[in-house]
Order: structure tokens, then sequence, then C-alpha cells
């Protein structure tokens, strides 16, 4: 009697976590596992959606991993990803650090609403409103360069800018967002461990070495992590300020991904794009985790 | 996930003889008045600079088309009362069905997605099961694939279920967030697991430890979670326009973009759209905000 | 024990839902290509018509409500325009054709892709391609058709564009507004003298370029300046490129065109769109169709300007050729299709193509239209004439014209920006001709 009881509680035991996944699990089959399944199917195919396909194995990848435009699309993708996340987050941790150090509390609400309003817009609504801000001929931010003595610069115009041009508008973006994670967690670090090292002597810059960075990690992590991953997927904005171009300067995976799907009904091509990019982000961000995780403890 | 153990170690204050000393009082060290004051208007002055953009999208939806493009580029409307284009939106576009579309389809979602976010979280948070971990790491590589690669499968499943042109077709996608198990579990796992102890002990049941005790204490995570969900949600770009098959279930993305044509764009009505549309997630966030601090602090943390 | 039971039902109900959300997605159900799914074939007494141009949304409305005719013959039939915005245009036609069921009965698009390279469009019935062969303007049939057969039943009569130039500025520099520019080099000399610069930067367009945007467009924009020297983008049996994109007329054309910008700096790459520009003052000529008269009267009621049909080239006139060209094609799969005809049939009358010409401000389709006030009281009538006058250029219905179309325009948009035009045009063949070849298997 007893031990049927037992036996029920155990896989009552066993059997809820399960249970507890199931919706999650149906989930990620539904919106994840079937369509990366069906991309991977797709890719051995000259595929349409429209007409008849016909089976062609490795083809398309080789075409694709040979072809000008995808070292193009993935050239810009990773040199996007590669200016956004660093200053951003800088920009982040200095912004976050910057309202954490300071003591009047009154402005300290409206300040953070104003560097989080960014967050709020669309992406598409910060396309437009940055293709009017970086007009060569009567954009503010040529204005403002004019102003300071500098030559005025083709931003969206130039295919050596464009992708630069995108970063600003992305961190300008995402800025207020990283920010506050941050500085949640610099508010959460405990006084006493800078009290104590002030008392020892320790310097601001030592201070922040040892005790904000390491305490910061998993927030640090993360806001890597996200803005790796959200780097590396940039879609809207160049879809809807520079379609791509100036001749395809600013032509990211995902957009490869769109124009091989939906406007050249190459179905194959597109799921050999999305097979490419979703594998080099895995990559990316396992290594990053790796590389950059710390478990804090006290001596 | 499993990270390598990296051992940092922390000032611990001590006295002469080099016996530890109790860390002193919160806030003992004062900052100088003069710094203060210049951080403030540093920060401040960021903050405008930083919000620039967006009050100029304001001012410009006061603008008649011709004022828009006048050159050189007048900064303010000539009249601060010409709500023309915010008429038209409502009265010619039919934006205030677009708007309650997104209400409702981001309701749906931040609810579905908060329901299946906490069980699932619960899970990895309070059991030991096989598998535990790679399923997580499953769960969060959801999060690394672009939306725009995995829309036509999910389309064509939607499309044969007959569930195209409805609210749950709209919020499919979004019934369930990585984000969401992700922040919850950081939470949860913040909380002692001698509370669910004592509660098994006490012979509770699964779902009620998870809605009286864990919930409550991780309020803070949902409110972090329900802003940004409405984020993503409110904002979504291609899946609204696949699913909706006529006007009445535009979405307000749907709506903003359809001014953007295919000679030129209509910039007006694109300047006010987009504050119409950022209204509702400003109300939301400054709401929510303290929320906001204090909740992602604590889902970091331990 | 009762919720340990639920949770049990809900793993099983996951696990069956993704099971029959396998076989429903299963590409072997879509593998036999054509949009619909066999067992949908009912007609619901209600036809569904996409419209994707943000431009016409008048007519939608239109269409939809004030469309009597259609509604007093067939009582029972639901009519719904759907608008479609233009930007995304491609994926929700994809996704719709692709699903089968979601597909819309009428829809608006380009007959050389939709008719031609997929194949998702029927021919017209005998007697709509007997009224349309008779009545519409025959410049611009061709770009509807398909072997001679109508797929298509046009929306305006887009005659290609004319030269709109800022009168004011002409009389500031000195040219006489009733003289405009008569040959594309005289186009390069008034272009000289209007544009204003700053140094080494260009502030404001003398002649405004189309440098950015859909790439299509680009391609299309650079059309009168190819057809002005005699040039072609592909051979009229479009078998292949080589002689033609690459070819003496289309390498002078474009060279004119980047001599505009990187010689003669009387274009600037910067400044932005022409339509922008135009309207800011920021340029004095610029080519553009007749709608953007509408446009003007809107974004610039102060704008003083003036129309004139295109200058000629070497080669004479630049005869019209879009690469847009806008049409109502029936879905074959539709199981609609025949009240979808019987609603084009309706449609396409003198009356209404008036109304919703004098609605949308574009030409009207019908020939007899032409004698009508509306059009000859234009401001762009001349040009119209003239167009009229010269007939249509080639033809460019390629069934993979979205894809080719598009390596037109990135030929054109690196040509803008400066790189060696033989060399570009030689590579765009190298990458067309392969298409050209896809699309005639």
């Amino acid at each position: 009697m007893q031990h049927q009881r037992e036996r029920i509680l155990t896989f009552k035991r066993r059997a809820t976590p399960w249970a507890l996944l199931s919706p999650t699990i149906f989930f990620v089959g539904i919106l994840f596992v079937i369509p990366i399944v069906y991309n991977v199917y797709i890719s051995f195919f000259d595929w349409s959606v429209m007409r008849p396909s016909t089976f062609v194995g490795f083809a398309n990848y080789v075409d694709v991993l040979r072809s000008s435009r995808f070292e193009n699309a993935f050239g810009n993708t990773v040199l996007f990803a590669l200016i956004t996340v660093p200053i951003g987050l800088a920009l982040a941790l200095a912004l976050a650090a910057g309202i954490h150090k300071l003591m009047i509390k009154r402005g300290s609400a409206l300040i953070r609403a104003l560097y989080f309003a960014p967050v709020v817009a669309s992406l598409t609504a910060v396309a437009f409103v940055w293709l009017w801000i970086f007009n060569p001929s009567y954009g503010l931010a040529n204005q403002l360069m004019t102003a300071l003595g500098l030559p005025g610069q083709g931003w969206l115009t130039s295919t050596d800018q464009v992708i630069p041009s995108l970063a600003i508008m992305q961190i300008w973006a995402r800025l207020g967002f990283n920010a506050i994670i941050l500085l949640a967690g610099l508010n959460a670090i405990d006084n006493s461990y800078y009290e104590a090292a002030r008392l020892d002597g320790a310097g601001s810059w030592r201070m922040f070495r040892s005790i904000t960075f390491p305490l910061l990690n998993r927030q640090l992590v993360l806001v890597l992590s996200v803005e790796t991953m959200t780097a590396l997927k940039l879609f809207e904005l160049p879809f809807a300020a520079t379609k791509g171009g100036p001749v395809n300067a600013s032509t990211s995976m995902v957009m490869e991904i769109y124009d091989q799907a939906f406007r050249y009904d190459r179905w194959g091509v597109s799921a050999v794009y999305v097979l490419v990019l979703f594998v080099f982000v895995m990559v990316v961000t396992g290594l990053m985790r790796k590389v950059f995780s710390r478990d804090v403890s006290e001596a | 996930m499993t990270s390598q153990r990296h051992e940092a170690r922390l000032p611990v204050a001590r006295d002469r003889s080099g016996a530890a000393k109790a860390p002193a009082a919160r806030g003992t060290h004062k900052p100088a008045r003069g710094t203060q004051a210049l951080l403030l208007t540093a920060l401040a002055l960021g903050g405008v600079l930083t919000v620039f953009p967006l009050l100029w999208v304001a001012m410009s939806s006061l603008k008649r088309p011709d004022e828009i493009l006048k050159v050189p580029v007048q900064l303010f409307p000539e009249d601060w009362t010409n709500f023309d284009n915010f008429i038209a939106l409502f009265a010619e576009h039919n934006f205030g069905r677009y708007i309650t579309n997104s209400f409702i389809v981001s309701s749906i979602g931040i609810i579905s997605s908060l329901v299946i976010a906490m069980l699932a979280a619960y899970a990895f948070s309070f059991h030991k099961f096989r598998f535990k971990e790679p399923m997580f790491v499953l769960v969060l590589a959801l999060f690394m694939v672009p939306p725009e690669a995995l829309v036509i499968p999910q389309y064509l499943m939607l499309s044969k279920v007959g569930l195209v042109n409805t609210y749950l077709g709209l919020a499919f996608p979004d019934l369930f967030t990585v984000l969401g198990v992700y922040l919850l579990r950081q939470f949860m796992e913040g909380i002692p697991y001698s509370y669910v102890e004592a509660a098994r002990v006490d012979g509770a049941g699964e779902l009620r430890i998870l809605a009286r005790i864990i919930t409550p204490m991780v309020a803070p995570a949902i409110a972090v979670f329900v802003i940004i969900k409405f984020l993503f949600t409110w904002n979504v770009f291609l899946w609204p326009l696949l699913v909706a098959q006529d006007e009445s279930m535009y979405t307000v993305t749907v709506g903003l973009v359809n001014f953007a044509g295919s000679e030129f764009n209509q910039w007006n009505l694109i300047n006010a759209a987009t504050v119409i549309s950022m209204i509702p997630t400003i109300i939301l966030f400054v709401t929510l905000q303290r929320y906001l601090v204090k909740g992602v602090a604590m889902s970091g943390i331990k | 024990m009762r919720w340990k039971i639920g949770m049990a039902l809900a793993s099983v109900a996951a696990v069956t839902l993704v099971a029959t959300g396998c076989s429903g997605s299963s590409p072997e159900a879509n593998s036999t290509g054509e949009g619909g799914s066999p067992g949908s074939a009912q007609c619901t007494g209600g036809l569904t018509i996409w419209n994707p141009q943000d431009q016409w949304r008048a007519t939608s409305k239109y269409l939809m409500n004030d469309f009597t005719a259609f509604k007093e013959s067939h009582p029972n039939v639901d009519v719904n325009v759907v608008d479609i915005p233009y930007g995304q245009y491609e994926a929700r036609y994809a996704a719709g054709f692709a699903s089968g069921n979601e597909a819309p009965d009428i829809f608006m698009g380009q007959v050389a892709y939709y008719a031609g390279g997929l194949g998702v469009a029927a021919p017209a019935p005998e007697n709509l391609q007997k009224k349309w062969t008779e009545n519409l303007v025959s410049s611009t049939a061709p770009a509807f058709q398909l072997d001679g057969k109508w797929y298509g039943y046009p929306v305006s009569t887009d005659l290609g564009m004319q030269l709109y130039y800022n009168v004011a500025q002409f009389k500031e520099v000195g040219l006489d507004p009733a003289a405009p520019p008569q040959t594309f080099e005289q186009l390069r000399e008034y272009a000289d003298k209007l544009t204003v610069r700053n140094g080494d930067q260009v502030t404001r367009n003398g002649m405004a370029i189309r440098y950015s945007g859909t790439l299509v467009g680009i391609a299309d924009k650079a059309l009168p300046y190819i057809h002005a020297f005699g040039g072609t983008l592909y051979s009229l049996d479009e078998k292949t490129a080589d002689g033609y994109l690459n070819g003496e007329g289309t390498v002078k054309g474009l060279t004119f065109m980047q001599d505009l910008v990187q010689k003669d700096r009387d274009a600037s790459l910067e400044l932005g769109s022409p339509d922008d520009t135009f309207v800011q003052g920021l340029s004095s000529m610029t080519f553009r169709e007749g709608w953007f008269e509408g446009y003007l009267d809107e974004s610039a009621p102060d704008l003083e300007y003036a129309v004139a049909p295109y200058p000629e080239g070497p080669a004479g006139y630049p005869k019209v050729s879009l690469l847009f060209n806008w049409g109502w094609m029936v879905n074959a799969d539709s199981p609609c299709a025949d009240v979808a005809w019987e609603w084009l049939d309706a449609v396409s009358n003198p009356e209404t193509d008036l109304e919703l010409a004098k609605l949308e401000g574009y030409l009207p389709v019908w020939t007899s239209n032409y004698e009508d006030p509306f059009v000859t009281a234009r401001k762009d009538y001349v040009a119209v004439q003239k167009q009229l006058e010269e007939g249509p250029g080639p033809f460019y219905s390629a069934p993979l014209s979205n894809e080719i179309h598009t390596r037109i325009g990135e030929a054109v948009e690196a040509i803008l920006q400066g790189a060696p035009v033989q060399q570009t045009l030689d590579d765009a063949v190298a990458e067309i001709d392969p298409l050209l070849a896809q699309g005639n298997a």
C-alpha cells in the first residue's frame, strides 16, 4: 500500500515537469521545429510555392555559398553586428552608470523615460525618421556637421557609410532598453562592496574592474547575447530605409531570405540562407556565452 | 547553461589587524555637489538629443504635406492645432480599427505567453528532469531564428486549420515567447527552494504552489515581461501583413506601412500614424516604470 | 489527481496537434504546384479583389461602393476589394497563392510575372479578348498580353513619363519656359544652366535622376535614356540580352546618365528622390508619369511648373515602355473565375473608365475617352498626344521579369555611382541570360 503510494508520488514528480512544459513543447514544435525541418527539406529543391518543384540535391548550397550575393549579404550583416554590439553595449553601460551615480532622484524617472522613448517606436518608424535626419542635403545630421565645421556626409546614400549609418539608428533605437537592464543590475550591487574597496584605497577604475564588472556579468552577457542576435537578424531597418542599397551595400542576410523567397520565388535558395544564418547565430551566441560568462563568488 | 567558472575575488573590508570588518552602512559616501550637477546636465542633454527625432516626428504630424517637404527644413508646424492628419487617419483610413486590433492581438499574446512561460519557468526552476538543460537550449534557439525565415511554413500551417484572418491567427507566433521563459526562470531561481519544499511537504499541488506562492514573488518580472512583450507584438512587422486578409483585421504596423507607397511616401500620415502607435506603449511604460528597474534587477542577480 | 489527468491529456493533445500540423504542412501537399487545393472548389458567392497600389486607393473604394452596374446585375455577389500595402505585396501574394484557399479571385499585378512567370492568371474569355482589342489604347496593349492573348485588364494607361520642369527656375536662369529642351543634348545644356552648385556639391539638380529605392524602379526610370540612344534591354524574343543590354545604344544612353551625375555634375545622388526634390524646388527638371500632376497640386500648390514630352535622342523619340504594367488579372484556380470575368466585363466600359481616371488623375484606357475634356484639358496633354502618336516601344515581358529587371536596376545603380559602363553591363548580361533561358524553358 505504502509502496504504491510512493510509486504514484514518484510518477507524479517525474511527469510534472513534462506536463508543465507541454504547451512550451507544443509551440516550440509548431513555431520552430516544423518550420526548420520544412526549410531543410526544401533547401534540396528548386522550390516554388506556385509552380511544380524539382529536386536538385546540394545544388542550392553550392550556388549560394559560392555566390557574390551571399558574400555581400553575409559581410554586411557581420559588419553591422561588429559595429552595433560593442558600441551599443559600451554606451548603454556608460548611460546606466551615469544614471546610477545620479543621486538627485527628482529628474531620474524623466531621464529614464527620455532614453527609453526610442525603444517604443517601431523599426519602420525609426527608419523613416532617420531617413529625414540623414538626408545629405537638408537633413539635420549634415546641418549639424556643417555647424561644427565638418564636411557633410553621404550617410545612407554612400556605399561606405550606409552600414555605419544603420548602426547609429539601431544603437539609438535600443540604447534605453539595454541601459535599463544594466541599470537594474547596477542597482542591485550591494554598496558595501564599494565601501570596503574604498577603505582599502581602491580607485574608481579598480572598483569598476573588480566589483562592478564581475557582478554585472549576468546582465552584460544577457545584453550582449540579445544584441548580437538582434543585430544578425537585421531586416526591417534597411528594408524600410534603403531597400538594401545603394548598390546592395546594405543588403542583409534576412533581406536576401525575403527577396529570394518572396520576390523571386526561389524558396530552396532562401532556405539555404535561413539555415546558414541560423547555424551562424547559434555558434556565435554559444561561443560568446562560453567566453564571457563568469560565476562570481566572494573571497 | 553551464558556464566556465571563473572565480572573482571581491574586496572585503579589513581593519589593521587583518580581521574582517563589518560592511559599512549604505550611502555613507557623499559625492561632490558639482559633479552631480554636471552629471545631471549631461544626462538631461543626452536625453533631449536622444528623444529629439521623436519630437520631430510629433511636430511633423501637425504639418500639412507641403510644409513637411519645404526646404529649408521647418522645425515647428505652422499651426499647432492642425490635427488634420490625425483626423484623416481615423476618418479615411480606419485607424481606430487598427488600434483595436493591435490591442486585442497583443493582449492575447501577452496572456498566452505569460501563462505558458510561468509553467515552463516553474518546471525549469524547481524540478529535476532529464534533458532539462538541452530543452532549455532548444527553447532559446527559437530566438535565434529571424521571424521572416519561418513565416511561410507557419502561414501554411495556419491556413490549413483555417485560422487565417482571425485574431488567434494574428497572435499565433506570439502565443509563446522565449524571452518570457528565460526571464521568469532567471527570476524564479532567485526564490529559495525552501519555500517550495515546505509547500510540497504540506501537500500542496504544483499548480497551487505556482499560483499562490511563486506568482506574487515574481510580480516585478511579470511587469517587465508585459512591457517587453507588448512592445514586441505591438510593433511586429511581417506576420500581420500576411495573415490579415482584409482591412478590418489590419494592425497598426500594417496600417503604417500602407502609407509608404510605391512611388512616394505620404509623410504627413506616416508621422501621425507613428505618433499614435507610440502612445499606448509610452503609457504602459510610464505606469510600469518602477517595476521595470526593480524587476530586471532581481532577475539577474542570483 | 484530476489535474494530473488533465496534464496528461494536454500532453497527448499537444503531440497529436504537432502530428497533424506535420502532415498538414508536408511539402507533398504543395508539390503539385498550382495554388488550388482540391475540394475547396466552391464559389461562396463573394469576390475577393486585391489592390496593392497605394496610389489607387480611391479606386478600391469606388469599385466596392459606387460601382453599381455589377451590383444590380449580380445582387448576390459580395464584392470585397482589399487594399494591400505596396511595400510587401509580393510576400502577401506569395503567401496567398501558396495556401490556395486564401488566394484572391481577382488581383492587380504585373502581367508578365504573375501570368507569364508564375502562371497563376487565366487568359480572358473570347468576348473580352475582342472587346479589349477593339477599344483599349493600342500603345500599351502588348504589356497586358502574352502571345497576343489578353491576360490583364489595364489600370490606367500609364503612357510612360513626361518632362516636368520648374517654370520659375527656368526664368531665373534666362531660359524660355515655352521652349523646353527638344533633344537630349539640349537637356544637358539646360541642366547645366539650372544646376546650382556649392563648391563641389550640387545643391540644386538641373535634372533629377532616380538613383535609389526599388531596383526595378531604377531600371524603369532609366529606360527613356536607353531608348533615346537606340538601346534596348533584351531581344524581343526574350532569348538573350547580349548585344542588347550591353550593346552600343544602351551603353551610350547609360553613359549619358552617368555623365549627368559624375562628369557634368548636373544631377546629385544625394539630394533625395526626384519627386521630393522637385516638390521642394531642389530639382529643376524631372521625368515623371502623368499622375505626378495630381501629386504636385496637393504637395506643392505654389509650385509653378509645366509639362512637355520627352526630348528626342540620337535614335529618335524614346518610345514608351513600361516595366510596371498594372493590370487586373483573374486567378486561374479561383472557384469563382466565371463570376470574376463577369465583373471584369462589367468594369470594362468607357464610363467607368472615365470615372476612375478622373478619380485618380491618371489616363483612361479606352481610346474613346481621349476625346473627353478631362484628357484634352490636362497640363500634359501635348506630351500625351506625342506619346500616342509615337506608339509603343519594346515590351519587356520575360517571365522572370522580377529578377531580371532587378539585376538591370542594380547595374544602373552601380553605373550612376560611377562604375564602368561597359563592364557593368557585360556582367549583368552574364547574370541575365541564364534567367532569360530559364524563363523560356
